[in-house]
């Protein structure tokens, strides 16, 4: 393929100059080191976010599943038998929907509290 | 691959690699070496990507040609025509630039694609089936375009 004399010849004389070959690859080498800092600190991050996620996906499953609990067996610590809620003949489902609506409000919030938890921990460690 | 591997085999590729981008971003020194630099980074970062088996220089010039071509599409390149070349300031580097101005004024010339398929080939020195590699173009496709560009730099040459 290479049978073209005045091409070959022209390439071949290109030799540029590209300085120190050393000191390039000190700065090659410090660039590098810089990245792999922020390599280890971006991939502990990681790390510390997929714990964050779990521990606030486990918290809110845990919270469901104790107000589901709580409505299933023990309504009445919910709603006293003392209490006197008129329920409209054409909605008969409304107070479990009210209660499960309130269940959902608190593992929300009870969920939220402990992501902000744990984000307030990342900041301050971060620090 | 450690960090010390890596260098040590960046240390071998390096030079190859810059006089590669060098001529193919036309003699600008500057966007070359930001492209190697950037490039060289990138393959750090994806040195878990690589693929023992193959060749580790055509695996970076293949993140260096795609990184260029990045430069290129967010116009970072906005390197004036080569006939300003004449208003580079004076110094070493300028007085060598100038020593290849023929060379970069010919390639300058090319497409792309046919400028790159060139350099490779008589500059890197890499072999049809590599250039496909690197450029993510067929065997038969970089062929043809060694083909045009030998042709138009003959042209050129015999001007």
């Amino acid at each position: 393929m290479k049978n073209d004399a005045a091409i070959e010849d022209l390439f071949a004389r290109y030799q540029p100059d590209l300085g120190d070959k050393d000191q390039y690859m000190e700065q090659l080498s410090k660039k590098l080191e810089a990245m792999e800092y922020a390599k280890q600190y971006r991939e502990t991050q990681t790390k510390r976010y997929h714990r964050m996620m779990l521990a606030v996906f486990v918290s809110g499953v845990v919270t469901g599943f104790i107000g589901v609990m709580l409505v299933l067996f023990h309504p009445l610590w919910l709603f006293p038998a003392g209490t006197t809620i008129e329920v409209p003949a054409a909605f008969p489902l409304l107070p479990k929907v009210i209660l499960m609506l309130a269940v959902c409000f608190a593992s929300l919030c009870i969920t939220g509290l402990v992501y902000n938890l744990l984000g307030r921990n990342k900041v301050l460690s971060r620090d | 691959m450690t960090k010390e591997k890596f260098i040590a085999i960046i240390s071998e590729e390096q030079e190859s690699l810059r006089r590669f981008l060098l001529a193919l971003c036309g003699g600008d020194r500057m966007e070359a070496e930001d492209i190697a630099q950037e490039a060289m980074i990138k393959a750090y970062i994806a040195i878990d990507r690589f693929v023992e088996r193959a060749k580790f220089a055509t695996w970076l010039f293949k993140i260096a040609y795609n990184t260029f071509l990045d430069h290129q599409r967010s116009g970072w390149n906005r390197r004036e025509e080569l006939d300003a070349a004449a208003q580079i300031p004076g110094g070493s580097n300028a007085d060598a630039a100038f020593a290849y101005q023929d060379l970069y004024k010919a390639i300058g010339t090319l497409p792309l694609r046919e400028k790159s398929a060139i350099l490779l080939f008589y500059v890197s020195g890499y072999s049809v089936k590599e250039i496909a590699k690197i450029t993510g173009s067929s065997s038969i496709a970089v062929r043809k375009q060694l083909s045009r560009g030998r042709d138009k730099l003959r042209q050129i040459l015999e001007q």
